[in-house]
């Protein structure tokens, strides 16, 4: 179909617009948004399709808002061998005129008119091809449709080489695959259907196993009925031979056991003689025993008699010893006492003479006390004489040294006098006579005043001035208190108290000596406690020997009385031991004639009662023997055995007529008999139950019918299996037809995929080189793209790529369709693709252009496609646009003119605002 | 002399898995009726008995009606008496359908079971012999046994005369007259032994203990302690040996493809020198079994005039046997005509084990299915396949009028 013009009167925005399309080539409706290019393609698809008096909502949106008017459109196209103008008016006022131009022209109105448009247009037209090569702003992302229709017949012819009744074939194919679908799923798996049919079988057969089953379990029974019959009958004969068997048998064995009671009479009789002469033999022991007990206790009387005088012999030698045992315990006592005495006596002698050692001490230090007091005394005394103590001492000193000061100072205050003798001199100083040898001199000093004389000649008074004789005065006041010092402690002067003092501190000393003295040899008690001791050490110490009254003499010295003392100790331990060995000798000799006087006393009890036993035997013989005498019990004895010798030879006369080994065998096969009856009983019961139970088993089940039952149910399995069978091979053979048909199909297909695919890279490397390639699949979508060597899946590829790659293919689909054929002949390049390609490939698919223009397709119609390709690729696609419209038409509405400025062939149609 | 009618294998309760639906009730019917028939065939020749050779049942567990339906059939000519045996089908064991409690409480006075081989009196000087089975396997030839038993001696001493062997001649038939029966105070006692199971004259490879041996029956029958004998088993009408008085009377309708002029019963007229035996037409089904070429439409069309030449199409159970090579369209028809044909006969079987009929589309049928492209490819994939039937789905899915619903079952 090719659209060579279309008006809008009052179409949505649209008051007017008349476009003319390129037949060939493409043909660039520019227009804003809003203004209708959208329209154009919604205008035609509308036109063609629907009736003027339709209400479908898609024809009411187009109505002009606010404007009650009936949107028009007109509209001229080739399709097929026809040439026709279609004019539509919807909703108001609402008309169809077809008017067919070509091949003969016819002129229609309304219905009819629409009704021819609908038919030419089926007739000529793929509509979902139509729809497929119409790609909406936004939708090329999604590949485009061409499964089927006619490119898929276009791309089959071009396969196959010849044309098929396309319709017929797909018709074919369908219900080749409808008719497997009948029996598998679109996964080859079996449908219901088949897989019941199997079931139904297995069911079947199962039924008839069942009622086989219950048949042979009925055959069984009765074979097993015939089997028992027959064993009853044989139980039957059996039983009656027992019956038989039991009754000869009872009979012989009554017999025997008359046999046997009259042996057991006899049996019983030589007891009763065997017991008589039991007794008799007892009664003989009995008084053989009773007279040697009588012996037996006289024995033992006389034994005990004998033993119990041994004894008491024993006894008496016994208390012998233990009269001797005192004896000895009673001198061991008196050897202890000795001893002790003797010890006591030692001790004594030891303190009496430590004693008087003491005493001798005790003297020795009242002496040096007695001599140390008086001494004592003697230096008390000196202490009390001299006064010059230590602090007397130094008061002395003290003025002593003050006068010493007083007078030198006065010597240096007063003046001095020098005296220097010629010849020896007496000179008179103040009265007293100082000599004066030969060159001697001496200094005087003049105090206060001084008178020198020399008797005889002169008499010379100094007299000091006034200091000189107050100091003149201290001398006089240090000396006299120097004189009273002195006489207060009785000393003339210095010299003397000091050697006072020295005096005196010696005699201290000898007082603190002499008290140290007493001290220690009093050792704490006061010497009126001394002598008070001494006193009583005294007293005893000449007290003893007239106390000790023993003519032994005293020890000589204290280590002989110690030495006595230990050996007193050691006879004391000796005589307490010889004690002890006395008193446990004499327990001894006790101990013996107690146990001896026990044993006595047992002795004594065991006569008694021996005795008592002989009293008693010799009663009881003598009442024995008074009863029956010896004799007479000896006559039973014989007696008795005589009677039981008879009776044995009379049993074994007796049993030796008896054979018991017949009997017995009698017995046991009485016994076993009788054993057998019990068996065959109950064999006979179990046979003729198991007969019942069976035979009403048969009864019930017998009469069930089941062999037509399983006939019923054979029948229904053959005719299951006939239908599973023919099921099958029906299903087989469609599926047989469904892959072989699927396998050439599909091969077909892959080959009528190889134009498609050579189209598409055809065009593509236009876009994008030389060594573009794609890959298509039976579906005829683009698997993935080759470039530079790199294989992309188609889903991986950017926006841009899938939107060029679906115009590509949509152009390439178009072109297949549009010249019923597959532009052949080498790839041209873009720059190659010239007038004269267009030329060769109508040239080679052997139709001319005329032709080529009327036969059928679609136009290709792009609503504002290339959104999303960038300049470079822009250009790319514009060649591809112009390539692919030599061959097909191609419409391109867009509201942005510029992507589309570099398309060569275009005519562009650019509506108003 | 007497009258007697001689039948066998009326295998009551029999089913054939091949009869569909309604059909196998007619079949199940026609064996009822068949007792009918024989009744008035009784009646019409003025038999007083008729004499069953073992298996009137099926089976000794058929369904209670069959058993019902049979005595009433039976019971419906009461001047007629009918004596069963029971046969290898129906045995006299515990489970033996001539003791079930529905054949004791309906059975009519006619109807007698010879349930032993006691000679039983059936009219003036005539005794019937069964020889019933016991069970399954009985082990021995029971005939020769109920022989021997009812008439001990005659079986022993006969055994040196024929002892030469057969044919026996008319002298020989003549001979029993005279020397027959010398345990029955000289009056020509008819003895008539019914009897049932194989016969090694026919079978002689069958070794199994139970088969009958023909020598001892003619040796009996040729020192006239036996006047004829009665079996059954064999379905087909059969004379035994060369006595003429041996016959097995074959099934009143018939139950398979092989048997040869069933269908029938014996009117038996004895006397101890001269025997008479007349198959009268009982049954009204028909067995048959054919071998069909098939090689082009023509064939199609004599198969079509053949199918057409049966008589009683709804009582006849054809099974056919198809050879030969057909193209899709004739495979079409063919399978139109016996699809047609399987609604008219009471089962058209198609014998697979002997058919052997190959589908090759012509070139009348590439033209019909006008195939081209990828679809002729495929066709022609099939054919080297051979797969017929896939070829014939082709076939039937690309005519326009589907063909499918019309499938001929096979």
């Amino acid at each position: 179909m090719r659209i060579h013009h279309v008006e809008l009167t009052d179409f949505r925005g649209v008051e007017n617009c008349s476009v003319e399309f390129s037949d060939t080539g493409v043909t660039i409706i520019e227009g804003d948004n809003e203004v209708g290019k959208s329209s154009i393609d919604e205008a035609i698809r509308l036109v063609l399709s629907e009736r003027d008096d339709t209400s479908k909502a898609a024809v009411r949106d187009v109505q002009p808002v606010g404007r009650d008017v009936g949107p028009q459109v007109e509209i001229e196209l080739s399709t097929g061998p026809y040439r026709l103008r279609c004019t539509k008016r919807f909703i108001k006022k609402s008309m169809t005129e077809l008017e067919v131009l070509e091949p003969s022209r016819e002129q229609l109105t309304g219905r009819e008119a629409h009704d021819r448009l609908r038919a030419i247009i089926a007739e000529t037209m793929d509509e979902a091809l139509w729809g497929a090569l119409r790609m909406q702003q936004g939708e090329a992302l999604a590949q485009a449709d061409f499964a089927g229709g006619s490119l898929g017949r276009a791309l089959d012819l071009a396969a196959g080489g010849e044309r098929p009744d396309n319709a017929d074939a797909d018709d074919l194919w369908q219900r080749i695959v409808a008719e497997r679908q009948k029996y598998f799923t679109d996964t080859g798996r079996p449908r219901k259907n088949l897989k019941e049919a199997d079931e139904a079988v297995v069911a079947a057969q199962q039924r008839v196993d069942a009622l086989l089953d219950e048949l042979r379990s009925l055959e069984n029974d009765t074979v097993r009925v015939a089997r028992l019959t027959e064993e009853a009958r044989t139980l039957a004969e059996r039983r009656t031979k027992n019956t038989q068997d039991l009754e000869d048998l009872g009979a012989q064995a009554e017999t025997i056991a008359q046999k046997r009671r009259e042996l057991e009479l006899l049996e019983s009789e030589l007891a009763d003689a065997n017991g008589r002469r039991e007794r008799a033999v007892a009664q003989l022991a009995e008084r053989e025993a009773l007279v040697e007990r009588v012996a037996t206790s006289a024995a033992r009387v006389a034994e005990y008699q004998e033993r119990l005088d041994s004894v008491r012999e024993r006894a008496g030698v016994n208390q012998s010893v233990l009269a001797a045992a005192n004896d000895a315990l009673e001198s061991a006592r008196c050897a202890l006492r000795t001893a002790e005495s003797d010890h006591r006596r030692a001790l004594a002698d030891r303190d009496h003479l430590r004693r008087a050692a003491d005493l001798e001490e005790l003297s020795a230090r009242r002496r040096r006390v007695t001599e140390a007091v008086g001494r004592r005394q003697e230096a008390r005394r000196v202490l009390e004489s001299n006064l010059v103590d230590e602090q007397a001492l130094t008061v002395i000193e003290d003025a002593h040294q003050e006068l010493v000061k007083a007078e030198a100072l006065a010597g240096a205050g007063s003046a001095s006098l020098n005296l220097a003798a010629v010849g020896e001199v007496e000179v008179l100083v103040d009265g007293e006579v100082v000599r004066l040898g030969p060159d001697e001199q001496r200094d005087l000093a003049v105090s206060e005043s001084m008178s020198l004389e020399l008797p005889g000649l002169l008499r010379v008074a100094v007299t000091a001035g006034a200091d000189a004789q107050q100091l003149a005065r201290g001398v006089a006041e240090a000396r006299l208190r120097l004189v009273e010092c002195c006489e207060t402690y009785g000393v003339p002067d210095v010299r003397t108290a000091r050697k006072a003092a020295h005096e005196r501190r010696e005699a201290e000393l000898e007082s603190d000596g002499l008290d140290h003295t007493i001290e220690s040899e009093l050792r704490g008690s006061t010497p009126e406690e001394i002598t008070a001791e001494i006193d009583l050490l005294v007293e005893r110490v000449r007290s003893y020997p007239a106390e000790r009254n023993h003519e032994s003499p005293l020890p000589s010295t204290l280590e002989l009385a110690e030495s006595l003392v230990s050996e007193a100790d050691a006879c004391i331990g000796d005589a307490r031991r010889a004690l002890s060995a006395a008193e446990s000798g004499r327990e001894e000799a006790r101990e013996a004639l107690l146990g001896q006087e026990v044993e006595l006393s047992g002795i004594a009890a065991s006569l008694d009662g021996a005795r008592h036993d002989n009293e008693s035997a010799s009663a009881a013989l003598d009442r024995a023997r008074c009863d029956r005498s010896d004799d007479q019990l000896t006559e039973m004895l014989t007696r008795s055995t005589e009677e039981v010798s008879a009776c044995t030879h009379s049993l074994g006369v007796a049993q030796r007529s008896f054979a018991d080994d017949e009997a017995q065998a009698v017995e046991d096969r009485l016994q076993n008999c009788q054993a057998l009856a019990r068996r065959l009983v109950a064999q006979i019961e179990e046979n003729h139950d198991e007969l019942v139970s069976l035979r009403s088993r048969l009864q019930t089940k017998g009469e069930d019918g089941l062999a037509g039952r399983l006939d019923e149910a054979r029948s229904e399995l053959l005719a299951l299996t006939g239908d599973r069978d023919r099921l099958h091979r029906r299903a087989e053979a469609a599926r047989l037809l469904h892959d072989t048909f699927a396998a050439r199909r599909e091969a077909a297909r892959r080959r009528y995929v190889a134009p498609l695919r050579d189209s598409v890279e055809r065009l593509g490397r236009i876009v994008f080189g030389r060594d573009f390639e794609v890959e298509l699949d039976e579906d005829l979508m683009i698997l993935n793209r080759t470039l530079d060597g790199q294989t992309v899946p188609y889903g991986d590829l950017s926006t841009g790529t899938k939107e060029q790659l679906g115009m590509i293919i949509r152009l390439a689909a178009a072109e297949i369709v549009a010249s019923g054929s597959v532009p052949s002949g080498s790839v041209p390049s873009a720059s190659a693709a010239g007038s004269g390609a267009d030329e060769s490939t109508a040239a080679d698919a052997g139709t001319g252009p005329e032709n080529r223009r009327t036969t059928g397709g679609a136009p290709v119609v792009f609503d504002d496609a290339l959104g999303w390709s960038d300049p470079a690729r822009l250009e790319g696609m514009a060649a591809v646009l112009s390539t692919a419209a030599k061959n097909c038409q191609v419409i391109v509405l867009t509201c942005t003119p510029g992507r589309y400025e570099s398309v060569g062939n275009a005519r562009v149609v650019r509506l108003p605002a | 002399m007497v009258r007697f009618i001689h039948t066998a294998d009326w295998q009551l309760g029999m089913t054939r898995h091949f009869l569909q639906g309604e059909a196998q009730a007619r079949f199940t019917q026609a064996r009822i009726e068949a007792i009918d028939e024989i009744g008035r065939l009784a009646l019409a020749n003025g038999c007083s008995f008729v004499v069953v050779g073992g298996d009137v049942f099926e089976s000794n567990h058929v369904e209670r009606r069959v058993v019902l339906r049979a005595l009433d059939a039976m019971g419906s000519t009461p001047d007629v008496t009918y004596y069963l045996l029971p046969g290898n089908h129906d045995p006299l064991d515990a489970s033996s359908v001539f003791t079930s409690s529905a054949f004791l409480s309906h059975r009519p006075d006619n109807v007698i079971v010879l349930d032993s081989t006691e000679p039983v009196e059936v009219a003036p000087g005539v005794e019937l012999v069964g020889a019933p089975w016991p069970n399954k396997r009985p082990g021995c030839d029971l005939v020769s046994a109920a022989i021997r038993s009812a008439d001990t001696g005659c079986g022993e001493t006969g055994s040196g005369e024929t002892g030469s062997g057969f044919p026996a001649s008319a002298d020989t038939v003549s001979g029993v007259e005279s020397s027959g029966n010398p345990h029955h105070g000289g009056a020509a006692t008819l003895r008539i032994v019914v009897g049932h199971g194989a016969i090694d004259y026919l079978c002689p490879e069958h070794d199994a203990p139970e088969v009958l041996r023909l020598a001892d029956l003619e040796e009996a029958v040729t020192a006239g302690s036996v006047h004829y004998v009665a079996l059954g088993d064999r379905h087909s009408v059969t004379s035994v040996g060369s006595t003429g008085r041996i016959w097995y009377s074959g099934a009143p309708e018939p139950t398979d493809f092989d048997e040869v002029e069933p269908a029938r019963a014996l009117v038996v007229e004895l006397t101890s020198d001269s025997v008479d035996v007349e198959a009268h037409r009982i049954g009204r089904w028909t067995f048959a079994r054919s071998t069909i070429e098939l090689s082009a439409a023509e064939d199609i069309s004599a198969l079509g005039e053949y199918l057409e030449s049966f008589p009683d199409k709804q009582r006849t159970i054809l099974k056919l046997a198809l050879v030969g090579q057909l193209s899709l369209g004739d495979n079409a028809a063919l399978e139109e005509l016996l699809a047609l044909a399987g609604e008219r006969f009471a089962a058209i079987q198609l014998w697979d084990l002997e058919s052997d009929l190959v589908v090759v589309p012509d070139e009348e049928d590439f033209e019909t299915l006008g195939l081209s492209g990828f679809a002729e490819d495929a066709l022609n994939d099939l054919r080297s396949l051979g797969a017929g039937e896939a070829m014939r789905l082709l076939y039937r899915l690309n005519s326009s009028s589907d063909l499918e619903t019309n499938g001929v079952r096979s």
